[in-house]
């Protein structure tokens, strides 16, 4: 920015002789439309200066544009002394300074300014003020200050205005308070809803956990002939982030024909939800397809790929993303790190892992927290490092939630490796901690029963059904065209029962003469831990959730494609090996989500390698 | 069994795929080439299996369960062998970056990250905020 363009910008209009005689307004309206279209601090700041000399210092309307110019480039500092110097700022003064420090991060700054201008009393809000301060809420949040600036919006009489309607319900939604979020979107019939408005609420709906509401909203506001409105890619993100929570494959695809129809394939938001949604439903291959289709990556979507490839146990591949993405000058955040680690833990690659761990602050910046560490204490644990993992998870801190996930690995990790020690002290933890207690109690009993102390095992069982701690009943599901069938361990009940015992005792059949020896060897009795003899213990594994789930599937998905089971538990050993040999008899491929990663069955093998 | 076929191939390719086959310019449903490149059939899932497979597929995918009517959502008609083209919507980035005489505060970075609390959904990521709300400046002249 040099003086001779300065010259030509600011002053030669100026000087012009074709100035008619209202030169005063004329050079304060030329000034307010350099300004709108400055992107250019050192611009503003001489713009500013012009201002100064030309005498409009205490005009509101330029002052407010002013401000307004500062904020854009994120100068709140400056932006807000200029407030502070204004004699009579007016509504939108306020509210252009509240709206900056949102959007710079500052929400509590945002709101301590809400809160003068309410105290100060001379200025009220307007609609537009009270959606930047819901959205500072959001940010924060807080329900609590949101609910008390609810109650004052109400008796302002703004609410029925679609703007400050959405906003309101997607502070709730961003509170977990969806019930209340719902209630605003209803009564948002009077002032109308628009594509924001439905987006936020199947955003609320989507990340609290409720995909299936999101997913009928959805489908209503495709249904709604008599509106003009098209869902655009943010509502689209957020259905398809809602099929891959639900683990939805059918859904999400019919989202990606939204997308595809409405031209939003190339928008970053889509593809990356996209790339996400593929990956969590098991269908890699198409993740990797979107992936290559991004034009312009960005950490997100970087993160997601190397996640998708780790819970498919590619960890030397999703490592060379990192690297790729590293190469490429892009920070990687806290969630970059943990995709690593769990590449690292779920493909055995335990150095690199302890060394990305240690590396993390100095290389990246970025601190570990407990969840990174929950992911090396798995990772030792699978390995066989168990007192290493051990000793690890004595020395964090962590609350009660997080704790959980950390005393669980650890817990599976001293069942794994037969380490009554742990097991019991991990347990213990648990049920102290009150999380997870069910789990806890059955590794206990089991352990027990391991140690040959069936009556301690048996007196534990009792002790949780006293306490009415039952069991997680083992759940397997499959999507099948627009239906999900679930399957429980042993659960005969449904009508195609017959069928399906048939097609698995043929399956078993064939197995056998391909030398599986069923649940008769040494190794895999020991998953029964309950006190039965051997013909019984071959009856119960045989029904197991996910064999069950897979005759569904072979029975009812055309041939040759790919059958993708959901579990809620961790696949036991002897379903593994049946499955592998499965894949090989049937000649097709078997997506297995179990509760920590994917297996894929292809050809007699395992994607895991057999270490999972 | 509806299923829906984007592809990148060119129309000629298309035309002759359906020439070949009577039936096939009954299935066919919509076509387009402006918004996609693709055409939406009414086969069977076995037949989207095997389609998936052919080189210049892209995506199969299906376009029922939603319960949308009419099937109205983008691409021409395609009628008897006619293609009936229907005005398209058509979103492009462009669009976002209007000149607007008035400032507005919004900036709508794609890539703006939030730190959001999900208590019950484990491997989440920073979610894209949707645009709840924008500030107007009400010109005060």
């Amino acid at each position: 920015m040099n003086k001779r363009f300065l010259q030509n910008v600011l002053f030669a209009p100026l000087d012009s002789s074709l100035l008619p005689s209202n030169f005063h307004l004329k050079s304060k309206a030329f000034l307010i439309h350099k300004l709108s279209e400055s992107t250019d601090l050192f611009l503003t700041n001489s713009l500013q200066s012009s201002i100064l000399k030309l005498g409009f210092a205490s005009d509101t309307f330029t002052i407010n544009r002013l401000i307004n110019s500062y904020v854009k480039l994120r100068e709140t500092n400056t932006a807000r002394k200029l407030f502070d110097e204004m004699p009579e700022p007016n509504v939108v003064s306020w509210t252009s300074v509240i709206s900056g420090f949102n959007d710079t991060g500052q929400p509590q700054t945002a709101l301590s300014m809400f809160q003068k201008m309410y105290q100060d009393k001379s200025v009220a809000p307007n609609e537009f003020t009270y959606a930047s301060v819901f959205k500072a809420c959001s940010a924060l949040a807080e329900s609590r200050i949101g609910k008390s600036i609810h109650a004052r919006l109400e008796m302002s009489g703004r609410r029925s205005n679609t703007v400050v309607s959405s906003s309101l319900l997607d502070m709730y939604g961003k509170c977990n308070d969806v019930e209340t979020a719902r209630r605003v979107f209803e009564s948002m019939i009077g002032c109308g809803r628009n594509v924001v408005s439905w987006t936020s609420m199947i955003t609320a709906y989507a990340q609290n956990a409720r995909g299936h509401e999101a997913i009928e909203l959805f489908r209503t506001f495709n249904a709604d002939t008599t509106s003009l409105d098209r869902p655009n890619q943010f509502m689209l993100a957020s259905v398809i982030s809602a099929c891959s929570s639900l683990g939805r494959l059918q859904w999400g695809k019919v989202a990606h024909g939204v997308v595809t129809h409405g031209g939003y394939e190339t928008n970053h938001v889509v593809a990356t939800s996209l790339l996400d949604m593929y990956a969590k439903c098991g269908s890699l291959s198409c993740a990797e397809k979107i992936f290559l289709r991004i034009s312009r990556h960005s950490v997100i979507s970087y993160t997601s790929m190397i996640m998708a490839k780790a819970k498919h146990g590619l960890g030397e591949a999703a490592l060379q993303l990192f690297d790729e993405m590293v190469a490429k000058r892009m920070r990687p955040n806290y969630v970059t790190l943990l995709a690593v680690l769990h590449a690292c833990s779920h493909s055995g690659l335990v150095a690199e892992g302890l060394g990305y761990v240690n590396s993390m602050v100095e290389k990246y910046g970025v601190v570990p927290d407990p969840r990174h560490y929950t992911c090396v204490v798995d990772m030792l644990g699978r390995f066989g490092r168990v007192d290493e993992a051990y000793e690890m998870a004595k020395t964090i801190e962590v609350g009660a939630e997080q704790g959980a996930l950390l005393w669980g690995a650890l817990l599976s990790a001293g069942r794994l490796h037969g380490r009554v020690d742990i097991v019991c002290d991990a347990s213990k933890r648990l049920i102290q901690s009150n999380q997870q207690v069910t789990s806890a109690y059955v590794a206990l009993s089991n352990a027990y029963a391991v140690a040959g102390g069936w009556e301690d095992s048996e007196s534990l069982r009792l002790e949780m059904r006293r306490g009415g701690n039952v069991k997680e009943r083992a759940c397997s599901w499959i999507e099948i065209k627009d239906s999900v069938y679930a399957f429980h361990a042993g659960d005969l009940s449904c009508d195609e029962s017959g069928e399906i015992v048939r097609f698995m005792k043929d399956l078993e059949k064939r197995m056998k003469e391909r030398g599986h020896r069923g649940s008769s060897s040494m190794m895999t009795s020991s998953s029964v831990f309950v006190d039965v003899d051997e013909e019984a213990k071959e009856e119960i594994v045989s029904l197991h959730c996910e064999r069950l789930a897979l005759a569904f599937g072979l029975i009812h998905l055309p041939e040759g494609s790919t059958i993708r089971i959901m579990n809620n538990l961790r696949m036991c050993r002897d379903c593994h090996e049946a499955f592998k040999l499965i894949s090989g008899i049937v000649g097709r491929e078997i997506v297995v989500r179990d509760v920590n990663r994917f297996h894929c069955f292809k050809d007699g093998s395992c994607i895991c390698r057999d270490f999972w | 069994m509806e299923f829906n076929d984007p592809k990148p191939t060119e129309d000629e390719m298309i035309n002759a795929y359906v020439k070949t086959e009577e039936e096939a310019k009954k299935k066919i449903y919509s076509v387009s080439t402006s918004t996609y490149t693709g055409f939406g059939a009414l086969i069977s899932e076995e037949l989207s299996c095997k389609v998936k497979g052919l080189p210049g597929v892209l995506w199969v995918l299906p376009d029922s369960y939603l319960d949308v009517p009419n099937k109205d959502y983008g691409g021409d008609l395609y009628i008897e062998g006619k293609v009936i083209p229907r005005p398209q919507y058509r979103f492009t980035e462009q669009r976002q970056i209007r000149n607007r005489s008035r400032p507005r505060y919004d900036r709508r970075r794609e890539t703006m990250q939030v730190e959001r609390r999900e208590p019950t959904q484990q491997n989440n990521w920073n979610q894209n905020q949707p645009p709840s709300s924008t500030g107007h400046q009400a010109p005060d002249n």
